[in-house]
């Protein structure tokens, strides 16, 4: 179990997807205004990563490595990726109408990014066991959960803030992201004793 | 439109995008939104294939009736809302619980000794577990009720000029 926990933190703090990676930054700078939309994403991207990392994993576990044909790995786990964006919005429509119409209008759709994709091919190159795999889902979209509240929380600050005006916007929004990946490399220091 | 005089507030509580009219039935407005994707607010999103890809999956209209408390005619455009705490309950509702039950299934069938292929069984038997029990909660009265979003203006004023929503970047 402690080997379960480890993995979660490893990948949400010590190798964030994010701050440490430079995946999904598109989500990330784009969509980040506001702290209950980030959390909203945050789970809809947590529910997406984590089903990605699993199905990528069955498939390349029982279909490419069986009949040779890793090079096929990109094409397929975009496919994959999109597959299970597509069975989200109808396990959603299905469980729901209201809650996926609720979700649909308010939501951003999250429907690939790099992290996804990334954390998908990064899990294949770790070898890691299906539990593995669904956690290293789970611990990376936590992670990027966790930067998307902290950044959102920032952002909702710096819009009072008296910011000069060639850095206000955009260029500021850099300015803090830079310095909090700073802060997120500082997990590399954590040892399990 | 007799609401254009109307005071303008902003209610920081809500989540808000715009939606047009599209038909009258009685004392409600049936309006259409369109479902935007996450990319859509990146700069580069014509040059890139990620965000075609979101064009191919989103861009959706969404019907949806909501009291006409504004007098509304149809094709007029108006800011939609809905409370922060609601969104949160349902993305809770719709992703977490279904989530969980993946987690749950597949940490439990390695508990016991599965293999991978048994411990991926148990992942997708906790994924309809969690499902089902997400369609049982969202089926509850209160939820639904506090479901239906609210017109707060017409979609004219200067916030919306700017192509400002809650929603995007």
């Amino acid at each position: 179990m402690q080997e379960y926990l480890l993995i979660i933190l490893g990948t949400a703090l010590v190798n964030n997807v994010v701050l440490v990676k430079f995946l999904g930054l598109c989500p990330f700078m784009g969509v980040s205004n506001k702290v209950d939309t980030a959390i909203g994403m945050g789970l809809a991207t947590t529910f997406v990563l984590t089903l990605s990392a699993a199905s990528s994993w069955l498939l390349e576990r029982f279909l490419l490595e069986p009949f040779g044909i890793e090079f096929l790995r990109i094409l397929t786990f975009i496919l994959v990726i999109a597959a299970v964006v597509q069975f989200t919005e109808m396990a959603v429509k299905k469980i729901s109408p209201v809650l996926y119409q609720v979700l649909g209008i308010f939501l951003p759709l999250i429907t690939t990014n790099c992290a996804v994709l990334g954390v998908a091919l990064l899990n294949i190159q770790e070898k890691n066991t299906f539990v593995e795999s669904l956690l290293y889902g789970v611990g990376s979209a936590l992670g990027f959960t966790l930067v998307m509240i902290i950044f959102a929380g920032l952002r909702e600050r710096l819009s009072f803030a008296d910011v000069p005006e060639s850095f206000a916007g955009a260029p500021i929004g850099f300015v803090v992201a830079g310095l909090l990946s700073l802060a997120f490399m500082g997990f590399s220091g954590l040892s399990v004793q | 439109m007799s609401v254009h005089n109307q005071p303008i507030t902003l209610d920081e509580s809500s989540v808000e995008t715009v939606a047009v009219v599209i038909a009258l039935e009685g004392d409600m407005a049936v309006l259409a939104a369109a479902r935007k994707s996450a990319c859509e607010s990146c700069a580069s999103a014509k040059g890139c294939g990620v965000s075609a890809l979101a064009g191919m999956f989103g861009n959706k209209k969404l019907h949806f009736t909501v009291p006409n408390s504004m007098d509304a005619r149809i094709g007029d455009a108006f800011v939609v809302g809905i409370s922060q705490k609601v969104i949160l309950k349902m993305a809770s509702i719709a992703y977490l619980l279904p989530l969980t039950g993946t987690l749950a299934g597949a940490i439990g069938s390695s508990f016991f000794g599965a293999s991978d292929l048994g411990a991926a069984c148990g992942a997708v038997l906790g994924l309809i577990g969690g499902l089902a029990l997400a369609q049982r909660i969202s089926s509850r009265g209160d939820i639904l009720n506090s479901a239906t979003p609210t017109i707060l203006r017409p979609a004219l004023s200067p916030v919306i000029a700017q192509g400002k929503t809650n929603c995007d970047g």
